[in-house]
């Protein structure tokens, strides 16, 4: 597994994210906080809910989790498929508002909310092959992370500079290619490690041309950048995404 | 009498009471046996936190975590924003009971001590502004997650499981004079069952090991700590420390 440690480099300068701290305002969960003004266009990436299988028997608990379902057999659920069943029209600043499962004793079928702060891989891969089609993969990327999680530490020896302003609390700025990025991403997204999950909350190019932010405390993603490429992530199948607007909260 | 003077006995009283619970606690770990004649209903019991409720175990763990964090504060030492990943190895100690009449289980006749090794991994946040649901109102709140594992390290089989308890507790960064908590405390407990344990923050499908608090009008200081129970299945008992902290309390500013 490609490692954090050796994928990021620390980025000492905070005035490489300067521009996104002095546009990034408003309140906790609202777009222009999460995302810095001053891009053609804003698309709000829904992380899926999770089914449990509608017939399966139930499998004897298992001694490492703990848990009656593997993970594994989850299938993901989008929020459309759930707004359209609630007569509802399916757009950018839909919430979630299935039931609290019973984690302890899930009904075939019941569906568990979207996680925070992580996108599952096949959203992280359609995503990347569009971002890596309009950017260069050896281009350096700036990489956020939170300063809250447990394993930073662990994770970076040495850490690039503090910035206050994305989202909430700190964040540290490290540095890597775009194609590092999506690598080590996907391999700790794939990893049963149950420790050591750890993904940038947010990454741009050096050129500033769009900014991907996957916020720890939001069960969303959200992209800003030029119209070609939000377009395309649009009608990427196997994201379920909505454009997003000045104002949108979430 | 001056108010304060007052808060400040009403403190010290039940500071008291919670040194004396737990010294009473711990004394009981090392009692010995008595006399195996006494019926079964009636006959002490040795093994303590068996013997406490969940509620008994939240209390103890937030009078442990409120000292905690008064220690750390007082020493300057209380970890502010960054979060914490803790290794802790814990050499472990089970003794088999011997069955009574009337008691259900076996433990047959190996060794009496059986030895291990507890390793934990746990990840601890620092508080921060979060949801319980997509969507929903905001509370203060912080996640933790990681594993135990129990490896044998002499003769005679482990138990055939082992019961362990993570607490989380929140603390709002608020105290009176003599430091009386003033603010809300507020405790989550996840237990986990089986030698080779997690807990989850992030898994499709199960819930996040996670405490939340209640927003205060203003943006304020949140502590976040975490404590381990562990006690054995029927028939064994643990000779070790309970409950013990992971990690130092991390602290952080909340704002919702």
């Amino acid at each position: 597994m490609n490692s954090p440690d050796t994928t990021y480099r620390p980025e000492k300068d905070a005035a490489c994210a300067q521009w996104v701290v002095q546009n990034c305002k408003g309140p906790l969960h609202a777009l222009h906080r999460i995302v810095p003004t001053g891009f053609e266009k804003y698309v709000r990436i829904f992380h899926p809910g999770w089914r449990w299988p509608e017939s399966k028997e139930k499998p004897e608990q298992g001694e490492f989790d703990g848990s009656t379902y593997s993970s594994t057999e989850m299938r993901p659920v989008s929020w459309s498929e759930l707004a359209s069943r609630a007569g509802a029209e399916p757009n950018g600043t839909m919430q979630w508002h299935a039931p609290e499962p019973n984690y302890d004793d899930p009904k075939p079928g019941e569906t568990a909310p979207p996680l925070e702060g992580i996108l599952p891989v096949q959203v992280l891969d359609a995503l990347m092959q569009i971002l890596t089609s309009h950017s260069r993969v050896d281009q350096d990327c700036i990489c956020v992370f939170w300063e809250g999680f447990g394993s930073i530490e662990r994770h970076f020896a040495e850490r690039g500079a503090r910035i206050v302003g994305l989202g909430q609390q700190g964040h540290f700025l490290m540095k890597a290619s775009l194609s590092d990025v999506w690598v080590t991403w996907r391999s700790i997204l794939a990893s049963k490690d149950m420790v050591e999950k750890i993904t940038p909350q947010a990454i741009w190019p050096v050129s500033k041309d769009w900014i991907l932010a996957t916020p720890f405390d939001n069960p969303s993603s959200f992209f800003g950048g030029p119209s070609v490429i939000a377009e395309h992530i649009l009608a990427a199948k196997e994201v379920e995404a909505f454009e997003v607007f000045d104002g949108d909260t979430f | 009498m001056n108010r304060y003077v007052l808060f400040g006995l009403l403190v010290l009283v039940a500071c008291s009471s919670t040194q004396l619970s737990i010294a009473q606690a711990r004394g009981l770990w090392s009692g010995n046996k008595v006399a195996d004649k006494t019926p079964p209903e009636t006959r002490p019991q040795f093994d303590i936190t068996r013997y406490l409720s969940r509620a008994d175990r939240e209390d103890i763990s937030r009078r442990i975590a409120l000292r905690e964090v008064l220690r750390h504060k007082r020493d300057g030492t209380l970890s502010y924003s960054d979060g914490e990943t803790i290794h802790i190895s814990i050499p472990a100690r089970f003794e088999r009971d011997t069955p009574e009449p009337g008691d259900s289980y076996d433990v047959g006749t190996s060794a009496t001590v059986v030895t291990g090794l507890i390793d934990c991994d746990i990840n601890v946040q620092i508080p921060h502004a979060g949801r319980k649901v997509p969507g929903g109102p905001l509370f203060p709140k912080a996640k933790s997650r990681g594993t135990c594992t129990v490896t044998p390290t002499g003769q005679g089989a482990l138990p055939p499981f082992v019961n362990y308890e993570l607490s989380q507790v929140l603390i709002e960064m608020l105290f009176g004079p003599l430091g009386s908590p003033l603010g809300g405390v507020w405790t989550a407990t996840h237990p986990q069952t089986g030698l080779n344990v997690s807990w989850q923050a992030d898994v499709p499908g199960q819930r996040g090991t996670q405490v939340f608090g209640e927003c205060p009008s203003a943006p304020r200081s949140f502590a976040h700590s975490n404590m381990m129970w562990i006690y054995p299945a029927p028939g064994w008992r643990w000779l070790g420390d309970n409950p013990f902290p992971v990690g130092t309390p991390k602290q952080a500013v909340v704002d919702c």
